[in-house]
């Protein structure tokens, strides 16, 4: 066995670099899918304007809440570490929207008090083993300004407001004015210009019309 | 060591140096720290999120992770790192399930999965950034495999079955996808050092990434290393024939005398490390420099790259064989240049066409003496592919792929590794006058081919539970007797969101080696029959808990099988059948990982009248022993396991053990009961032989890595690993079977205990 002084110098090299700087999150392997999708809610708090009362105690935080059966796993944590104009991040999990009305089912206080949580969340992913309650769910928030997000086919139709797509491998989002509005939210320009599918509202008429997009 | 390498080496103690001092230092302070931008998704933009593809390389057309109609491995860059792997076959072995790779008397090592494995690696093929690597000439896969350089690399997707239906002739057991990092997946620079005590190795790479504009940038890589490997003494080298306990048992050997004490040795309780001096395990070919370089430019749909990379490495040869001289051994050394032009093309929401264009050189030699420094083979081929697919997507239902390719290949170019010497290759020269391949002249004519594609694939989502794909492949060679059709089924049905089932059916095909084909070409006029498997596969996957993930797999194969040494026909038709269990665990600070492959043959069949001891080493129940494969470890069993102590210490490992070798150990018997005949140049199996009761070299295999990791910053990486480290008690343990022994039944290369240090800083 040769060891040579190269390795004692490599050695003394490594073990004298001592910064201490905030922790480098551990990318653990999960779905590479709900990686992106974790990055796309990070993205939309940016070009999302809330009504104010929603918004107005700067202490609270931004809360995200995953209702169903969570996909993203580990993958969304780093989020907590990445504050949105100084407002911390919470990830906040409901089991399934069944399990809250079952609650309801013997205390009708504490259902709503579950339903009103789910109001507090500012985003809400809706978990696709959640689909077959989604218009359930979108109408429990529809006041609360609560940007809706889910990965269902007609997710928009009942009154979603932002729906992932996917196209040639990649990850996309269509986007509903109407329900937005409905919701209370204002969606910036530069999300709707990069959003597959745009449903507006025809103020005039109130006829929905859809708008496609060429890919990006 | 030459002056030039020990410079080398310098250099790269001075960057860990110069890397621990900055960082040790107040340099950087926390806002500039902050202030760096992270490199992560969460950095991106929507931009360029929307650019990050999802899918893997299991299908043509766009699907999701879960629905892929194959069993898939996706190694990432994290994996990469904290395994500690040395190089991709080492990283291969690590996390595939029922993935091998076993030594060879005088070749490259060879990888295999599912049973399936040759005397060469042209039976998977070997893509980065799916362009195919492969040598096509002789051995196969061959670049990449060796080298420890590994950071240029952002993931490896091995797809686990045939996928010729995708990647065309070649890919009989799996897919092996290098995904390099870009300027999509990486900006900043970064440096790594690396070095390896015991099996030595010396290692630098640098790596950088610039953005113009969001969709536009390049991405550059360098890397070299200087790898010495671990002497005998640490990696002992041991022949079968070394020992019997049976002093009328000869060890005949017409060239030189063989020294009787050592042809009378008793059977060791464990080996005697002394017994034959040989070649350090490992060391790098030519006593060379492995070198791997990289660059990629990327604007919006246009992605132009090239490659080059230079390996190899002495192959220890059988000392019994040559009258035990010492320190023998054959060299195979390669270099490869890849350049590639690839074109997305947006025709319309629903269209999109993928053009490509690339040319490849490898250069590939053989020293068959190093003391004299013959050459056995040293061989140029150039090859020049185009690539058009198109993929339209009418609505959420439907996908279809369609498209060509052409690849054109030139042969019996002189190697600029060897200018000096005509193209040469070994089957076409052979010491034994006698030998029907025998060629005075030894060397090349230049010759080329042609081969045109057709290929398809159609996705139905028929609703949210069922998704069926179905789609083939169409192959003409000019050098192939037949068309070569490569179909492909499946069936994907998700009845819950927990719940994944998938059967599938799929036939991959595979033309020999080129030079067999001419060569055969050249003595018969005949073209060469491909070689078929067809694979059945029923897999099952459960995400048990949003932390367990659970997955099997049944398989069926029927194989005709084309060798090295059968030329250019079947030399027997394989009927095989296995199970896969994988179990994935993961939480925030842990991760587990467990699988058990089993393959096990059910028939090995040799043509009516054939000689089954003409150019197959498949199995020995062609000669009625046993009913195993002679290179496979029935049962293979890997775990990893990763757990964060702190914010900045993980600590890691993995364990591979490799169940008997039941098929070696019937085709060992056969040998020795062949040894009694009288000593006969032409048959190799007249010379095989060892003493029976020396049958641990067919027993349990166990590799066991474990590493340490300390990330005191974002930007620096220091870890420790140990390698194999089970031999420090036995070193039979760490056994790797040196497998078509033919003649040479019982021989076995143990794999070093060892360590590794690497630094790794991003700017």
């Amino acid at each position: 066995m040769r060891i040579k002084i190269h390795i004692l110098m490599v050695l003394t090299a490594a073990f004298s670099a001592t910064l201490a700087v905030p922790e480098v999150y551990a990318d653990t392997a999960s779905s590479r899918e709900y990686q992106i999708k974790a990055a796309f809610l990070y993205n939309f708090l940016q070009f999302v304007d809330w009504p104010k009362e929603k918004i107005a105690d700067a202490n609270k935080p931004i809360i995200i809440g995953i209702i169903g059966d969570d996909p993203f796993g580990n993958v969304i944590e780093p989020l907590k570490d990445k504050p949105v104009e100084g407002r911390k991040i919470v990830i906040q999990r409901f089991k399934s929207f069944e399990s809250l009305k079952k609650a309801g089912e013997n205390d009708a206080a504490g259902a709503k008090q579950n339903i009103k949580a789910l109001g507090e969340c500012h985003v809400l992913f809706i978990c696709a083993s959640e689909n077959k309650n989604l218009r359930e769910i979108v109408e429990s928030v529809k006041n609360s300004g609560v940007l809706t997000v889910g990965e269902a086919e007609g997710f928009l139709d009942v009154g979603g407001i932002v729906n992932f797509v996917m196209a040639d491998e990649k990850v996309g989002f269509e986007i509903s004015i109407a329900s937005a509005k409905h919701a209370g939210l204002e969606i910036r320009s530069k999300l709707l210009r990069l959003a597959k599918k745009v449903i507006q509202e025809d103020a005039a008429s109130g006829i929905l019309g859809e708008e496609k997009r060429d890919s990006a | 060591m030459d002056t030039k390498k020990h410079s080398l080496l310098q250099k790269l103690s001075l960057i860990a140096i110069f890397i621990g001092l900055w960082c040790s230092g107040d340099v950087l302070s926390a806002e500039q720290q902050n202030a760096d931008k992270d490199k992560d998704l969460f950095a991106m933009s929507i931009e360029q999120l929307m650019e990050v593809p999802v899918t893997t390389s299991g299908s043509l057309t766009s699907t999701s992770q879960r629905k892929i109609p194959a069993a898939t491995t996706t190694i990432t860059r994290e994996d990469i790192q904290h395994s500690g792997a040395r190089n991709l076959d080492e990283l291969l072995d690590i996390y595939v399930p029922n993935f091998e790779y076993i030594r060879h008397p005088w070749e490259f090592q060879h990888a295999g999965l599912r049973g399936i494995i040759a005397d060469r690696d042209p039976k998977y093929l070997l893509l980065v950034n799916g362009r195919v690597m492969n040598e096509i000439a002789h051995q196969g896969a061959l670049s990449e495999r060796d080298l420890p350089m590994l950071t240029d690399i952002h993931h490896v997707e091995v797809i686990r079955g045939p996928g010729s239906a995708l990647y065309g002739p070649g890919a009989i057991s799996m897919v092996i996808n290098i995904v390099t990092d870009s300027v999509k997946t990486f900006e900043g620079a970064e440096v790594t050092a690396r070095l390896g005590g015991v099996e030595e190795y010396y290692a630098g790479e640098f790596k950088y990434g610039k953005k113009f504009k969001d969709d536009s940038g390049i991405f550059l890589y360098g890397g070299t290393n200087d790898y010495l490997g671990a002497d005998t003494e640490d990696a002992p080298y041991v022949s079968g024939r070394q020992f019997s306990s049976n002093p009328t048992i000869r060890l005949d050997w017409p060239l030189a005398p063989f020294p009787p004490e050592v042809s009378r040795t008793p059977v060791p309780q464990n080996h005697d490390k002394k017994i034959f001096p040989t070649r350090r395990d490992g060391e790098a070919f030519n006593d060379q420099l492995k070198n791997k370089l990289y660059g990629e430019y990327t604007n919006g749909g246009l992605d132009i790259w090239a490659r080059y990379t230079r390996g190899g490495e002495y192959c220890p040869i059988d000392m019994t064989w040559n009258g035990g001289a010492q320190e023998d051994s054959v060299q195979i050394g390669y270099q490869q240049a890849t350049g590639y032009i690839g074109y997305t093309q947006d025709v319309s929401k629903t269209l999109t066409v993928d053009y490509s264009f690339s040319y490849d050189m490898t250069d590939f030699a053989t020293v068959t003496d190093s003391a004299t420094g013959v050459l056995g083979t040293a061989e140029r081929e150039e090859k020049y592919y185009s690539k058009v697919i198109a993929k339209w997507v009418p609505n959420e239902h439907h996908s279809i792929a369609f498209g060509g390719e052409w690849q054109h290949d030139e042969f019996g170019l002189r190697s600029s590794m060897w200018p000096h010497s005509p193209a040469i290759a070994s089957v076409f020269v052979d010491a034994c006058s006698t030998h029907p391949l025998y060629n005075p002249t030894g060397r090349l004519p230049r010759w080329s081919t042609d081969m045109y594609s057709l290929l398809g694939e159609y996705q139905w989502t028929i609703n949210d539970q069922w998704t069926t794909f179905v789609g083939g492949r169409l192959d003409d060679h000019s050098m192939t007797n037949q068309k070569m059709f490569s179909p492909r089924a499946a069936v994907v049905y998700m009845p819950t969101e927990k719940d994944t089932f998938k059967v599938m059916y799929s036939k991959s095909v595979r033309t020999p080696a080129a030079e067999d084909t001419k060569l055969a070409n050249m003595q018969t006029g005949d073209k060469a029959q491909p070689e078929k498997l067809s694979a059945y596969e029923l897999r099952y996957e459960r995400q048990q808990t949003k932390k367990l993930l659970l997955a099997g797999s049944l398989f069926y194969h029927d194989q005709d099988i084309v060798t090295a040494a059968s030329g250019v026909a079947p030399v027997g038709n394989l009927k095989s059948w296995g199970a896969e269990l994988e179990a994935i665990y993961r939480t925030q600070k842990t991760t587990f990982t467990l699988s058990h492959g089993f393959t096990k043959q059910i028939r090995f069949q040799t043509p009516a009248g054939a000689n089954p001891s003409v150019g197959q080493y498949i199995s020995a129940s062609a000669f009625g022993y046993g009913n195993d494969l002679e290179n496979w470890s029935n049962h293979v069993t890997k775990l990893t396991a990763r757990h964060d102590l702190t914010d900045k210490w993980s600590v890691d490992g993995s364990l591979r053990v490799y169940w008997g070798f039941p098929g070696q150990k019937d085709y060992a018997k056969y040998n020795r009961d062949q040894a009694i005949i009288p000593f006969d140049w032409s048959n190799w199996l007249s010379y095989g032989c060892y003493d029976s009761t020396y049958d641990r070299v067919f027993g349990v295999g166990m590799l066991l890595n474990l590493g340490a990791q300390y990330k005191p910053s974002k930007n620096l990486t220091v870890r420790l690993d140990g390698y194999n480290l089970l031999g420090l008690v036995d070193h039979t343990l760490n056994k790797r079977l040196i497998g078509y022994s033919g003649g040479s039944p019982a021989n076995y290369r143990a794999e070093a205990p060892a360590f590794g240090v690497s630094v790794t800083y991003k700017f």
